[in-house]
């Protein structure tokens, strides 16, 4: 039985790619290629072969479970890749760390910046207390975050703690010239420049989640193309674990449980092994925390305020944004979403999503 | 503790985060011609289009010959009578001297394709609605009351006093007006807007226009030019509008004589007041947008008005165009050394 005959097949996915034009297409599209002929699960057969027509990468049988499910309605990697060209000429307003935090500034806590390093360029210093730490070796201790510029698949992320122009993490400690000059060895080597931020402490609740990670509330935000309306399009907690360390992508490992976006109650755990398949539960397979029927505090309040984000930045159409919950309860601001949609999927496909159905189809991507 | 200017403690190099070169081609003659014969990109030679064709529509006619010779350097039909342009001032026997000289104005052509200098942050920098979202932090920006895009109109804080709408977008915006309150949906023109609050009415006031730029070298931004300009603050960019405009010298903060031109008109500068005055509020203003523009180091050119209140200098507009008329009725701007640092680096 040939499983293209059972399966629909509406968007020939085959006959997109002819259709794609420009740099930025045949890019993503590379990219998919190289990403899927590259990954070791389900080497060959008419089910590899479905999905690479498809645009979904091979471990996408398993994680979205298409012996059961309707391939139809999910959204594939190759798209998933390029959902921000849906905010045209903006695309790069939310992806831009250092524009984000501003321009989020007034509706939730976005942490401070203290130095940026601009490619092949020195490091600039932002804030007086980084000023301190690198021409005074004084100041006050401080959690670091150190990432690209910009999100997306280029460069590294890293934590460090830096107390007297000294810092301690990525497995080394020494002086602010030492961190400096890492860093300047990362964005050489990956073309990006690097941004130095604060690294907000999570909240007791996503503590509770799992403590010995960064847990993440990613929300899909977009609008009603018809009339402008805002709407959470979908929320999902993304929680580590033991094997997940803090990467919580799925197949590392990562855990991820729907929030209901009209109540905040937190649905089953969604749980990925590439040999077992995908499973569900109602604990953290760690800690025995009952995640499933837990209520994101103020949730109401966490709403209403990324509805607000979203409608006063009328020029975009679609937000991927990561925040934690912080002590106080309200958002603090973690960045740009990573593009880890198969923790939105395995809840519910995203083209189920009238909303965000209708702008993928209006935009054509 | 040693002092702490943000982004400028030492050479950053920070600016460009990225290379901004509009041109691949070398960049060393400065003048219109060196600029036209290096446009290689899709989008200097749109601007390049959009000119010409602006240029071809104003009525009526210039005689050919001087024609010619503004169109050729880059400059609107206007520019000749309100700068004192003319064929005749080139020297037959050293015409090149001509050419350098007419390099040091900002010209009509060289202004629409600044802009492009912003990187990858041009396009959202020509969106007011993103500008004063973005700099609310760094900059005392005038309250922004709401917006309107697509139909919806879209409440961002309390009203109070005038409200001043203005398009969203700096490269295509229709006319300034005001509104008593917020509008409702789907009234007045289609086009997106932006609403400001602003502390004054219809009535004249000073506005203190100060164009800004990065200059490579320092790696700050620097005050290219700035003007004082007196009317009614829809009326400062519409075209046939009459105002009154002073010459600000960056330097010392003096506004110079006081001229009358109308916007688009082709007529010469009628000069009102001969008394230079010192510029209230110039010092606190100009503090105020080099220190915040230096926090949010992403601009390579932005021009902002900024009035005086009791409470400090106010931000009411932001845009990536620059005022050509305004800037240089006393002459050009383009010839400080930071401004031919600026062009040799982005190639503009």
């Amino acid at each position: 039985m040939s499983t293209k005959s059972t399966l629909p097949l509406k968007i020939d996915h085959k006959s997109y790619i002819k259709t794609l034009t420009g740099d930025d297409k045949y890019l993503a599209w590379k990219q998919f290629s190289d990403a899927f002929w590259n990954s070791e699960t389900l080497r060959s057969g008419a089910r590899s072969e479905f999905l690479f027509r498809r645009g979904f990468l091979r471990d996408k049988w398993v994680i979205y479970g298409f012996d059961n499910n309707d391939p139809e309605y999910f959204l594939s990697d190759f798209q998933a890749a390029q959902i921000n060209q849906a905010n045209g000429i903006y695309a790069n307003v939310f992806q831009d760390r250092m524009l984000l935090c501003h321009t989020l500034a007034g509706y939730c806590t976005v942490p401070e910046i203290h130095a940026l390093r601009g490619l092949d360029a020195e490091e600039v210093s932002l804030t007086q207390a980084w000023h301190g730490h690198r021409t005074e070796a004084k100041g006050p201790a401080m959690e670091v975050m150190i990432q690209p510029l910009l999100a997306g698949p280029r460069g590294k992320a890293a934590a460090v703690r830096i107390k007297n122009g000294r810092f301690e993490g990525i497995g080394k400690s020494g002086d602010m010239e030492l961190l400096s000059n890492i860093v300047r060895d990362w964005s050489k080597a990956s073309r990006v420049p690097y941004l130095f931020t604060q690294n907000l402490r999570q909240g007791a609740f996503m503590q509770e989640l799992y403590p010995d990670t960064q847990n993440r509330l990613s929300v899909i935000l977009g609008r009603n193309l018809d009339n402008w309306d805002p709407e959470v399009i979908a929320a999902t907690m993304r929680i580590g674990s033991a094997r997940s360390g803090g990467n919580l992508d799925m197949v590392q490992g990562g855990l991820s449980a729907p929030v209901d976006v009209d109540t905040g109650l937190l649905g089953q755990v969604a749980q990925v092994d590439i040999d077992t398949g995908l499973s569900f539960l109602e604990e953290h397979p760690d800690t025995g925390t009952r995640i499933a029927g837990m209520t994101v505090p103020n949730w109401d309040e966490i709403r209403s305020e990324l509805l607000r984000i979203m409608d006063e930045s009328s020029y975009m159409r679609i937000a991927l944004l990561d925040f934690t919950i912080l002590e106080d309860g309200k958002l603090g601001l973690l960045g740009p979403s990573q593009l880890d949609l198969s923790a939105v999927q395995v809840h519910q496909p995203l083209l189920r999503k009238k909303v965000f159905a209708e702008t993928m189809r209006k935009l054509t991507l | 503790m040693s002092m702490f200017v943000p982004g400028g403690v030492r050479p950053p190099g920070l600016f460009p985060a990225e290379p901004r070169v509009i041109y691949q081609t070398k960049r060393k003659n400065l003048t219109h011609e060196g600029r036209i014969g290096r446009l290689d990109r899709t989008e200097t030679l749109n601007a390049f289009r959009d000119f010409s064709h602006a240029f071809h529509a104003h009525r009526p006619r210039l005689e050919p010959e001087l024609g010619g010779y503004l169109h050729n350097h880059g400059f609107l039909p206007d520019k000749g009578a309100l700068f004192g342009l003319s064929p005749e001032l080139i020297d037959p026997e050293n015409p090149d001297e001509h050419s350098d000289w007419l390099g040091q104005y900002l010209s009509d052509f060289q202004a629409a394709i600044l802009p492009l200098a912003n990187g990858r942050y041009a396009p959202a920098g020509s969106n007011r609605l993103f500008q004063w979202r973005l700099q609310r932090r760094v900059l005392p920006l005038a309250p922004l009351v709401g917006s309107r895009q697509s139909g919806r109109v879209i409440r961002h804080g309390a009203t109070e006093g005038a409200i001043l709408s203005r398009g969203m977008n700096t490269g295509r915006e229709g006319l300034p007006a005001w509104h008593d309150a917020l509008p409702g949906a789907g009234t007045g023109d289609d086009d997106d807007r932006v609403y400001i609050g602003v502390p004054c009415g219809q009535e004249a006031v000073e506005v203190t226009r100060i164009a800004v730029l990065h200059d490579p070298q320092a790696k700050l931004p620097f005050v290219l030019g700035a003007a004082l300009l007196t009317g009614p603050l829809d009326a400062l960019d519409a075209p046939g509008s009459a105002m009154e405009c002073r010459r600000i010298d960056p330097e010392t903060g003096m506004a110079g004589a006081s001229r009358r031109f109308e916007r688009g008109a082709v007529a010469a500068p009628e000069t009102v007041d001969e008394n230079s005055r010192i510029v209230p509020g110039w010092w606190p203003a100009v503090t105020a947008v080099l220190s915040g523009l230096r926090q949010l180091p992403v601009w390579a050119v932005i021009q902002l008005d900024v009035i005086d209140t009791a409470e400090g200098p106010m931000v009411v507009d932001l845009t990536d165009r620059l005022d050509v008329a305004a800037l240089q009725l006393d002459g050009p701007v383009m010839g400080a050394e930071a401004a031919i640092r600026f062009v040799k680096e982005f190639g503009v």
